[in-house]
This record gives C-alpha cells, sequence and structure tokens, in this order.
C-alpha cells in the first residue's frame, strides 16, 4: 500500500513561520493514514481551534494540536502532535473521540485529557 | 493478512497496521499516546495500532507480556473488557466510558505473535540511536 501524497511528504514542512520535522514515525504513518498529508498538517497546526500537552506512558509530553479537516466526506478534527521543542511533528491522525466529544459540547473530556487546554478565542466563540 | 510493524527510535515508538482502509482512530482511554485504527467507527476490530514510549513496555517480560500466549497487552483493565475484538494479531479490549457509562471506549491492546513482530524492534533499540532502521 503505497499512495504518492504520502511518499511526497518532504522531511520538514513550514507552518506559521516554524520549520518543523516531520518525523519517520509519522512518514510511515502516512502510508496508513490518508489524513497525514502535508496540507492537512500545516492547516491544523496554522488553525488549531484547541491544543493542549498529552503525555505518553513514560512521562514524554508533546503539544497537540486539534484543527478541523474534511476527511470520509465528513468534518473531522484531527490531531497533530510536536515535540515540546516545537522541532518535530511526531503523529497525527483524525481523532474520534475529539471529534464526538467536541460535537456533542463535552469540553471536560479535554480538560481531563489534556494539561494546559486551551481554545482559541475564535473557536470558542463560534461554540 | 500479515501486520507490518515499524519503529522509529527517535520518537520511540511503533506503529503496526495490516493496510486496510481505515475509518478512525482511538486513544486508548486507559494510556495516554496509545492509539488504536478501525476500520469504521462502529467497529470494535483494531486494523492498526501505534505506540509512543515502546520502551515503557520492551523487551518482553519487562510488563503486560504473557509468555505462555506470547501476547504483549498495553492498557489497563482488559479482564474487565465488555467487549473483546479479535481480528488477526491485534485483540481491541473495549468498556465503559468511566466519566459516559453509556459510551464504550477502548481500554487495552493486545498484540499477539508479539515475540516475532517485535523482535526487529527490540533488536533495534539494541542499536545506538539513529543507527537503528535506518
Amino acid at each position: 500500500m503505497h499512495r504518492d501524497d504520502a511518499a511526497a511528504l518532504p522531511r520538514a514542512l513550514t507552518a506559521g513561520g516554524v520549520q518543523r520535522e516531520i518525523t519517520l514515525h509519522v512518514h510511515r504513518q502516512s502510508y496508513a493514514r490518508s489524513e497525514i498529508t502535508v496540507g492537512n498538517l500545516i492547516d491544523v497546526l496554522e488553525n488549531w481551534v484547541a491544543r493542549g500537552i498529552r503525555y505518553d506512558e513514560s512521562g514524554r509530553p508533546s503539544m497537540a494540536h486539534l484543527g478541523w479537516i474534511e476527511h470520509g466526506g465528513s468534518q473531522r478534527l484531527m490531531r497533530v502532535a510536536v515535540s515540546m521543542d516545537d522541532q518535530r511533528i511526531t503523529t497525527a491522525f483524525a481523532d474520534t473521540p475529539a471529534t464526538n466529544k467536541w460535537n456533542s459540547g463535552d469540553f471536560d473530556y479535554f480538560q481531563r485529557t489534556y494539561e494546559q487546554w486551551e481554545i482559541r478565542n475564535e473557536a470558542e466563540s463560534a461554540l | 493478512m500479515k501486520l507490518k510493524v515499524h519503529y522509529d527510535p527517535d520518537c520511540d515508538a511503533i506503529g503496526a497496521n495490516y493496510g486496510l482502509p481505515r475509518g478512525g482512530t482511538y486513544e486508548l482511554a486507559t494510556v495516554g499516546m496509545v492509539m488504536i485504527d478501525v476500520p469504521d467507527e462502529d467497529s470494535y476490530e483494531a486494523i492498526g495500532l501505534e505506540v509512543f514510549a515502546i520502551s515503557a513496555w520492551l523487551p518482553l517480560g519487562k510488563r503486560g507480556y504473557c509468555e505462555e500466549t506470547d501476547t504483549l497487552t498495553i492498557g489497563r483493565g482488559a479482564e474487565t473488557a465488555t467487549i473483546i475484538a479479535e481480528n488477526g494479531d491485534l485483540v481491541a479490549y473495549w468498556g465503559p466510558d468511566e466519566y459516559d457509562p453509556g459510551d464504550t471506549v477502548p481500554i487495552a491492546v493486545g498484540l499477539r505473535n508479539a515475540s516475532q513482530h517485535l523482535a526487529p524492534v527490540i533488536e533495534a533499540m539494541s542499536q545506538p540511536l539513529n543507527a537503528a532502521n535506518r
């Protein structure tokens, strides 16, 4: 399974004036996750509606940006995680629980899931 | 149907998938940055797996590994699962959302034939960083 747009992912991209490396892991995940495109990554990093810090099992934090994308015929919240030094994109995916919780107005979910959770002013005023 | 596994030492992460069309991704409710891919959002079967902090579970035997069944289980509360969805070597465990009991969330995931699937990862982990898997 090999997609041309996945193969075309560059080693780095610039979004919002910040250049970040696209990790080998993201390159490989892009073969299974069709939403991982340069356009979507840049769009989420520039136009995120909310973000917060998420920890892995070793306690390593990453900054998760959530932004809306068109995927599979509907609007989904895509999570794009970057390292805390803002140098590397570490994972990305259309986040099913986040989409469902946002659409149902369950914002406690995000407060529980993320540290330093923040919603962008424009997104908040649109709720 | 073969499970393809990749490892990125710089991210301390693995990805595994059957290369099947995917409809959604869920993070485990019990462990941060462990995700399963499902074929559609109404399905419980895992067709892909993504694990950050994989070094927390490897080498096998560190935690979550059953040598008898050669299965690595990541997550908490698999024994309390109300839905167990088996799909080849991936087993997804689902249970009620503790904050919203009407909702069902993934709580753990099992990887069968773990020693086979993860052998290249374990070998690469023993190599110097940046030299592995390049």
